[in-house]
């Protein structure tokens, strides 16, 4: 624990260098901007940015790109109270007591409701990550291949679970995922897999570029399909009123901590911001006092949700960083991209690269404060924002996605696949196939399957290695239990 | 998601079995894909195929049992996409597939300023002198972005020496 302190204090040592403060704020605003328009997103957020980030030095390359996860998460927020729009995924609960609430003139509490119970959320997540890195990556350490393939089966088996979606959906999405991960060179044999003797196919399909077509031309095809018209019912923030809703937040303490619990929870062990902030939201309706008023302008569910969405966002670190196990999408391009900059994921992380595993925890407590202050200074900017037509920022966007997916290997293959994504993932939308757990797979692919056929060849091909361990048996036995909730689900309902 | 009069284009229905059968055809790529390697197992453990060809069995067993539940479902759920729906969707992938294509032949700036000027003027209504002002305002600001700020330059096509540009 005084490790972790002193650890962690060498961390704001890096964290607090005129560069990477001027990155976080930075990344923020660009994060609440992304958060903010409806076509972008946090996953294509990142993604765009980060073929920009290549030649960075590693430290200050993360600490822009999860700002502008920070600030994509609160800025999602903004959109969802005035206009009743989600600008993110994880920011739809937001939109079942915030909006009521800024339609019965409460705009301004609402919007600080939302974003201090953010920042406490993220704040919250923050400090588990301090508390538990040192305790998570003995424990990771721990691992061989055996027990890695059923964390990652664990992974898998939980979106299956309580990802929200169809059971079965959101299996042809991890599959759909793991086979893309496997195109190109296979890293055991070094035989090529699944190319077609197509020869842009040789390196692979590029991860940047699936989620910029899914997330970035899907939303903004579907966008465009259904256009409404966003109307705000407030812009202004009165300064008063900013000081009063202050004051009454901490009320909500219990909704307060048992959101940013569950948001953690949702956070380390898979699940994400967007399933952690309906979980919290729907039991806080179940738990709350005021039950009946939920959906219709009820403080405490608003900040249940945005408390959780937060909290899960920022303790997703975890085990990113000591496992190399994403648990949102976003998580995942982040992984992606420590990948790209030659920093391996995993317990010797904190070890051999202490600046760049503290340096980034540090940065969190640092851009998710600067996120709530920023967030609050330009409501107005970005609700007038919000105001362009689609006819203008569909356009924009498209032109922004064609350059990131262009940006990442200068091929004009890759702009056909970003095409041919975008149409898949407005399918995908479309018809409620979940989009994160594609990510997920796609980047958990080639390593899932290394460390199944490593285990093979530890136990000569005994499937029941997964089972001999307690330690894996556990893990394996959780990951069955979770294949077999959608199925008791289905019995309940008879 | 649609007004029961509106003309639909495509149900639900037809939209489910349609992804479902893509997902299938997709298995079977995979399937085939892996079978030109060795799927079976070695020395040393399992083959570059092992994993592949059981992702694709995997994927058809899921998208034939997502498949056979819209077939067998009962009801008639409202439409999913409308004409004109399809028709906004048409407006904006075909000009935005032409500038993808165009932009690394073209050069990516003047391609930008022409897809504003089709995307926005043309399709999208926008009074002219907004539309052009984009269409100068993003090239312009995105180069500065590109070329000075991160020094990755993009293809600039046949246009910038014709006028002298760079």
């Amino acid at each position: 624990m005084a490790d972790n302190l002193s650890q962690l204090l060498e961390g704001f040592a890096i964290a607090l260098s005129a560069k990477h403060l001027l990155l976080m704020v930075a990344g923020v605003l660009f994060g609440l901007l992304v958060g903010v328009l409806p076509g972008l997103g946090a996953p294509n957020g990142v993604s765009l940015l980060l073929p920009l980030t290549f030649a960075m030095d590693p430290v200050a390359a993360i600490i822009l790109l999860t700002s502008i996860y920070w600030g994509a998460l609160i800025g999602g927020s903004t959109t969802s109270i005035l206009f009743n729009i989600p600008g993110e995924p994880s920011s739809v609960a937001t939109t079942f007591d915030g909006y009521p609430m800024a339609r019965d003139g409460k705009a301004t509490q609402a919007l600080v409701f939302a974003f201090l119970s953010s920042g406490f959320g993220a704040l919250f997540g923050v400090v588990v990550v301090t508390l538990l890195a040192g305790w998570v990556t003995r424990f990771a350490l721990l691992f061989s291949p055996v027990e890695y393939f059923a964390v990652f089966a664990l992974a898998f088996a939980s979106f299956v679970a309580f990802g929200g979606g169809d059971p079965f959906k959101t299996a042809v999405s991890i599959c759909l995922g793991l086979a893309m991960a496997s195109v190109g060179m296979d890293t055991i044999s070094g035989s090529v897999r699944l190319t077609y003797d197509v020869p842009d196919l040789m390196r692979g399909i590029s991860l940047l570029v699936v989620v910029i077509g899914l997330f970035g031309i899907g939303e903004v095809l579907e966008g465009v399909q259904s256009p409404v018209a966003p109307r705000a019912v407030a812009t202004r923030l009165d300064l008063a009123e900013v000081g009063r809703a202050a004051l009454r937040w901490p009320r909500y303490w219990i909704a307060l901590l048992r959101s940013a619990l569950v948001g953690c929870w949702m956070g380390i062990a898979p699940g994400g911001p967007t399933a952690a902030s309906f979980m919290s939201y729907g039991i806080a309706r179940r738990v709350s006092r005021n039950r009946h008023r939920f959906g219709r302008g009820e403080p405490e569910g608003l900040v249940s949700a945005e408390t959780a969405d937060q909290a899960a966002g920022s303790s997703a670190m975890l085990p990113m960083l000591a496992l190399g196990l994403p648990s949102s999408a976003t998580a995942a391009v982040l992984l992606g991209g420590l990948m790209i900059w030659g920093i391996t994921p995993g317990p010797t992380l904190f070890r051999e690269r202490p600046d760049f595993a503290w340096g980034l925890i540090a940065s969190m407590y640092l851009s998710n404060l600067a996120a709530v202050a920023l967030a609050l200074a330009t409501v107005p900017l970005f609700a007038r924002l919000m105001q362009v037509p689609l006819a203008i920022n569909g356009p924009v966007i498209a032109v922004i996605c064609v350059l990131g997916a262009w940006s990442v290997a200068g091929s004009p293959f890759d702009l056909w696949l970003l095409l041919g994504f975008g149409l898949v993932g407005y399918a995908m939308k479309v018809l409620d196939y979940p989009i994160a757990p594609l990510v997920l797979a796609m980047v958990l692919g080639d390593r899932a399957e290394d460390a199944f056929r490593q285990s093979m060849l530890l136990s000569g091909g005994d499937l029941a290695v997964f089972l001999r361990t307690p330690l894996a048996g556990t893990l394996s036995g959780l990951a069955l239990a979770c294949l077999a909730v959608p199925a008791l689900r289905l019995f309940a309902r008879r | 998601m649609s007004q029961p009069s509106a003309p639909r284009a495509l149900s639900r229905r037809a939209a489910e079995i349609g992804f479902a059968l893509f997902a299938i055809a997709v298995a079977a790529a995979i399937m085939l894909g892996a079978r030109e390697l060795d799927t079976g197992w070695s020395r040393s453990g399992p083959e570059a195929g092992y994993f592949p060809f059981r992702v694709g069995l995997l994927l058809a067993v899921a998208a034939a049992i997502v498949l056979a539940r819209a077939l067998l479902a009962r009801g008639d759920p409202p439409g999913l996409v409308t004409g004109v729906q399809a028709w906004r969707m048409a407006r904006f992938a075909l000009p935005l597939a032409a500038f993808a294509v165009l932009a690394p032949m073209l050069g990516f700036y003047p391609a930008i300023a022409l897809y504003v000027v089709v995307a926005v003027g043309l399709v999208g209504g926008v009074a002219w002198r907004t539309t052009l002002a984009i269409a100068l305002l993003l090239p312009a600001g995105l180069f500065v972005v590109f070329e000075r700020l991160f020094r990755m330059p993009l293809p600039k096509g046949p246009l910038g020496p014709l006028l002298g540009l760079w």
